[in-house]
């Protein structure tokens, strides 16, 4: 009898040995071979001239790297993503804007977040189809509105100088509700400290938020900094909708899409998709570096 | 005293007018979507533009699931999401309680890895994922697979997980329970709210979800709604009848869920943002 309980237990101290990694192998098998593999892939694959109409691959140095430096489709579309930078300050501005009014303690509050935030969740392509309509040059609404106000009308994204501008109001429209939750949040770990404070010297309104508030929610800041410069890198499905004439909103991302899938010059995209990589990891290491997001990690 | 009691006022008229004319700008293109949904075609170029319909037709989508097969997209996106959501679900959970309760060899090694996969963007992996799955394309197994498990899901996950005390789990373990019993009964039930998260993230996810598809499908019977939504915009331009019933077909579900089940959706972002 003895005997069996001792062999029961040892059966159970093997068995929570195996357990666990029972329970993680499912998901360490799926990053590893959905994930990890490709991106390890991606590099050698870069340094080929890996083409999906051809089944013959050679190696061919860095010669990918040295057509990027000559590249002037590169080069412009690398110009468009730097364009849509001014989408980071602006979402991040219009989502402090949108968090302050809402730290009012005024009636209905939550019925105005919950609207807010409504659009972050909303398809991109199919959000993107709605403003088709509103930027249609002779019979949209944007146009309508500036001529009712008297305004010279815009091509809007059929006019390669207004394309970029065009997506980047669709995008704030799409995506401040984000920056106002995070921006939000920060407010409301800060109310207290701030009411002592200026309780303390009498601030006025706005020097109250130019020294302390806006200070304190230098983690929002920087978080919002960050994701939303890692997202411009990423611009692709606005683009890929919303697209301008003579390649006016053609990102880096839509430019490697197109290299990749549609001329199926895998070994060029790839390099393209790698450098990005590159610039976007190291921004991401200095996100984690930079702020103490996940202290448990 | 008095003057007070009016610049109080006024400051609140203020508020309350920017934020109605924010709402107006955020809330304008969704209504205008549905109203113009029963519109006809030749409406969408009055001017001055309407937002009422002439008269309520349905016309468009009946077009859509007679002529566009919309029935058949509107299933594919279930199904996928469906799919996506419960392997995550799956996945995620395991995962999170694996590396929340467990001690064994190699576990700081594979937290590392799948913390290292929520820093490696999707356009690093999405040409090598491409001819991963050459021999997968056109195929429902080819369009769900890359989108079943999130990593920082995991995170999420093992976060809450490690904040069930251990207590509990040994109780059980003394009384007889096995493993999958522990899981089942005691982990599972004790971090719900993050389960909603989790699941509404991903569904959110899924039913959006577009690169991935627009690479693995081309085949009409595969097509989601919002490749169904991208083809309709890039073949038919001036169809705008039909594009505004494909978005609100799209989109409201979303919309309801989202006003249903808000404070998940907000907790989300609190859970994955930052804290202060």
């Amino acid at each position: 009898m003895q005997q069996a309980n001792r062999l029961a237990h040892r059966h159970r101290i093997t068995k929570l040995k195996v357990v666990p990694y029972v329970f993680i192998a499912p998901a360490v098998l799926y990053f590893i071979i959905l994930t990890i593999i490709p991106a390890i892939m991606a590099f050698p694959i870069s340094l080929s001239d890996w083409s999906a109409l051809t089944p013959n691959r050679n190696y061919v140095g860095f010669s990918n790297y040295q057509k990027l430096l000559t590249d002037s489709n590169f080069w412009k579309s690398c110009l468009v993503m730097a364009q849509f930078f001014l989408y980071v300050p602006l979402v991040m501005l219009l989502g402090l804007g949108a968090a302050l009014l809402l730290n009012n303690s005024v009636k209905g509050i939550r019925i105005f977040r919950v609207i807010f935030y409504a659009p972050v969740i909303t398809s991109i392509v199919a959000a993107s189809i709605l403003f088709e309509w509103f930027y249609q040059p002779s019979f949209g609404l944007f146009n309508y509105l500036l001529e009712f106000f008297h305004l010279p009308t815009l091509g809007w994204v059929e006019d390669p100088n207004t394309a970029v501008l065009s997506v980047m109001i669709f995008k704030l429209w799409r995506g401040f509700g984000g920056s106002m939750l995070i921006y939000l949040a920060g407010l409301q770990g800060i109310d207290g400290e701030i009411r002592e404070a200026s309780a303390i010297d009498g601030a006025g309104a706005f020097k109250k938020f130019r020294y302390i508030t806006f200070p304190l929610l230098k983690p929002a800041h920087t978080y919002l900094l960050i994701t939303n410069f890692i997202g411009v890198f990423m611009i692709f499905q606005e683009t890929y909708m919303l697209k301008g004439r003579l390649n006016s909103t053609r990102t880096v991302v839509n430019y490697i899409f197109e290299k990749a899938f549609s001329s199926y010059r895998m070994g060029y995209a790839s390099a393209m998709s790698f450098v990005l990589f590159v610039i976007i990891l190291s921004v991401t290491i200095l996100q984690y570096r930079g702020m103490k997001l996940n202290k448990e990690l | 005293m008095n003057r007070n009691k009016i610049k109080r006022i006024l400051y609140k008229v203020m508020i309350y007018g920017l934020l109605l004319s924010l709402t107006v700008i955020v809330a304008y293109p969704f209504i205008w979507m549905i109203l113009s949904s029963f519109k006809e075609s030749k409406e969408f170029y009055y001017m001055p533009p309407r937002l009422l319909p002439n008269a309520f037709t349905f016309v468009n989508y009946t077009q859509l699931i007679e002529m566009w097969n919309f029935g058949t997209y509107y299933f594919n996106s279930i199904f996928v999401t469906a799919v996506q959501v419960t392997a995550n679900l799956f996945i995620v959970t395991l995962a999170g309680y694996g590396f929340a309760k467990y001690n064994f060899r190699g576990k700081n090694f594979f937290f590392l890895l799948i913390i290292s996969c929520t820093m490696i963007p999707w356009i690093a992996t999405i040409i090598p994922l491409y001819i991963m799955f050459t021999g997968l394309m056109n195929t429902y197994l080819g369009l769900m697979i890359p989108g079943m498990a999130s990593a920082f899901s995991i995170l999420l996950a093992r976060n809450f997980i490690a904040g069930i005390p251990t207590t509990f789990i040994e109780a059980a373990r003394i009384d007889g329970a096995g493993e999958g019993r522990i899981f089942l009964r005691i982990v599972l039930p004790s971090i719900k709210p993050v389960l909603a998260v989790i699941t509404i993230n991903k569904m959110i996810q899924s039913w959006n979800a577009f690169t991935w598809p627009l690479l693995v499908v081309n085949s009409d019977s595969l097509r989601t709604l919002p490749l169904a939504i991208a083809k309709l915009s890039s073949q038919y331009y001036d169809s705008y009848d039909l594009k505004m019933a494909a978005a609100t077909m799209t989109i409201l579900p979303v919309l309801i869920l989202y006003i249903s089940l808000q404070k998940y959706f907000v907790e989300g972002v609190a859970l994955s943002g930052v804290k202060g």
